[in-house]
């Protein structure tokens, strides 16, 4: 048992405690417009308790994604590892955790916000129901754009091999001298960077466009003649708030593909 | 009456069936041409095509307009939902035309993620079988088959897959993406603006501006495929390890209706809706009509 198992668990922890929290929020956040909706609206009760169902079932989306990887970090555990006392592979392990973690935050927040806004919409212009739910499909999704990207990442750091030629030369122990060679040390840097550019880079971009996509679902729901020329903005607007993760993906790609 | 019985009796002789071969390693992948192919897959997808196709034989024969029956109300419900879903986003009239890809692909993917929910094992069928004695009864780990051809290469035989949703593995979502998104989206744009307009895009807000853009815009279209992937395969695949989980802690002695019916169900059918939804919309972000502008009064 090397210290690269005591890293996975770890990892494994991060990922599903700091991944549920977004969610959480998301998924309260949500149940809050539906309440408002129904104030509002007490006639239209199956509708709005449907759309509340589908916005919440799309904002648990990071969430799950966090348990997938948090699943697979967990069943690495006693596995044989290909260096077990390298701090690559510890670097790896925590690097794909926190990446998940950290990215999923901003997803779960951003798709309560869009469902929000739509329930808030649909309950002031039931008429255009079918219009904003599709919006709020959209803009939930372009949210958690930056929670694949992170699983992306981490998945990508899961499926990394060529830990033997990083290894130090004699195991260590957690209280014992870490001897590291350069190389080592240098690997380990390269994908705990991969993982911190991702994990963090998609919090932003996550929450910026579902303020987007939320004002989208609103305008269209209270000026639906405006409703052409609001999407287009839309779409451009929603397309650059995204462009910061789309940084942070390409250079974890480069510092993963690299070196 | 005979059709069920034996459609039954085919159901539990696959599900019974399956441990017959347990312990069988399980046959690795074909590969073809450099490319590795997932034969599960190719398997459950061919099978929820078929699916699809049958099921709406069934619900679309008898048509009648004065009388309708309730499988044509079903499918009048789906087809109305996806020509209005075609003719808001891409235009009324180019719209129908992505009609058939688009109901589809949605009815495809659908009938993936419900694959789940019927009961069957993996099977094995031919083969030799996989014992760690060599032929002189001798046990030897390093030759761990009894070689029944005389060839020295173990023969596998062939495995069925059970019923889990293709949508678990990648290759699926991200082969639909690149057909829906990259063949017929931009396929669509070159159409539609000719080859010029279409470049013309990458370098969208014009100028010098433009050229600095146009990184940013190609890693965007690259990054749309990669996130309409992920998400359901993710989704789909988290669903399928959390029903596995909970099954395993009550021993598979109960199975749980309600995990079921939200992971496989419900969550599938958004799944698959999202999935066809945001592929109409970037195909529509191609092959849009140009609407004329309004006057405001």
């Amino acid at each position: 048992m090397g210290i690269a198992n005591l890293a996975a668990l770890l990892a494994c922890g991060l990922a599903m405690g700091l991944g549920a929290l977004g969610s959480g929020w998301g998924l309260g956040y949500t149940a809050q417009g539906a309440l408002r909706a129904l104030a509002r609206q007490p006639g239209k009760q199956a509708d709005i308790f449907r759309n509340m169902l589908v916005g919440q079932a799309i904002t648990e989306t990071p969430a799950i994604f966090s348990l997938v990887v948090a699943f697979l970090l967990y069943f690495s555990v006693d596995t044989v590892l290909e260096a077990p006392n390298s701090l690559a592979q510890c670097a790896v392990y925590l690097a794909a955790g926190i990446c998940i973690g950290v990215g999923a935050i901003g997803s779960g927040i951003g798709s309560g916000l869009v469902a929000n806004e739509a329930l808030e919409g649909m309950s002031r212009n039931p008429r255009q129901q079918g219009q904003v739910v599709m919006l709020m499909l959209i803009g939930q999704a372009w949210a958690q754009t930056g929670g694949i990207f992170a699983l992306v990442v981490s998945l990508f750091l899961l499926n990394t091999g060529g830990f033997s030629g990083l290894s130090a030369s004699t195991d260590w122990h957690l209280l014992g001298l870490i001897p590291l060679s350069g190389g080592e040390l240098v690997g380990a840097a390269r994908f705990a960077g991969a993982g911190i550019a991702m994990g963090f880079g998609a919090i932003g971009s996550s929450i910026g466009i579902a303020y987007v996509g939320g004002m989208a679902c609103r305008s269209v729901a209270s000026f639906p003649d405006a409703a052409g020329k609001v999407k287009t903005a839309y779409f451009i607007g929603s397309a650059t708030a995204q462009s910061p993760s789309v940084f942070s993906l390409i250079i974890a790609l480069i510092l993963l593909i690299t070196g | 009456m005979i059709r069920r019985t034996s459609a039954l009796a085919l159901l539990i002789t696959l599900t019974c069936g399956g441990n017959a071969f347990a312990g069988m390693e399980d046959p690795p992948p074909l590969v073809l041409l450099g490319l590795q192919f997932n034969h599960a897959t190719i398997i459950l997808a061919a099978i929820a095509a078929l699916a699809v196709y049958l099921l709406v034989r069934l619900l679309t024969m008898g048509l009648s307009r004065d009388h309708p029956r309730r499988g044509q109300v079903i499918i009048e419900m789906i087809v109305n939902t996806f020509l209005d879903l075609t003719k808001s986003t891409i235009g009324p009239n180019r719209g129908p035309k992505y009609l058939p890809y688009i109901g589809t692909l949605f009815l495809f993917l659908w009938a993936c993620n419900m694959l789940s929910l019927f009961p069957v094992h993996n099977n094995h069928f031919g083969g030799e079988p996989f014992f760690d004695y060599n032929a002189n009864g001798i046990y030897d780990p390093g030759e761990p088959f009894i070689d029944m051809n005389g060839d020295g290469i173990h023969n596998p035989g062939f495995q069925l897959p059970g019923f889990e949703e293709p949508t678990t593995d990648l290759t699926l979502p991200a082969t639909l993406a690149i057909i829906f998104v990259l063949v017929l989206g931009h396929g669509s744009g070159i159409r539609f603006h000719g080859i010029r307009g279409y470049i013309k895009e990458y370098f969208s807000p014009g100028g010098i501006i433009g050229i600095g853009m146009f990184p940013l815009n190609v890693v965007g279209k690259i990054a749309e495929l990669i996130s309409l992937s992920f998400r359901i395969f993710g989704n789909i695949f988290g669903g399928a390890i959390i029903m596995s989980v909970v099954s395993g802690l009550l021993y598979y002695f109960v199975v749980p209706i309600g995990m079921y019916g939200y992971f496989s169900v419900f969550a599938g059918t958004i799944q698959a809706f999202v999935f066809t939804m945001l592929a109409t919309t970037y195909i529509s972000m191609e092959a849009a009509e140009e609407v004329p502008e309004e006057e405001s009064i």
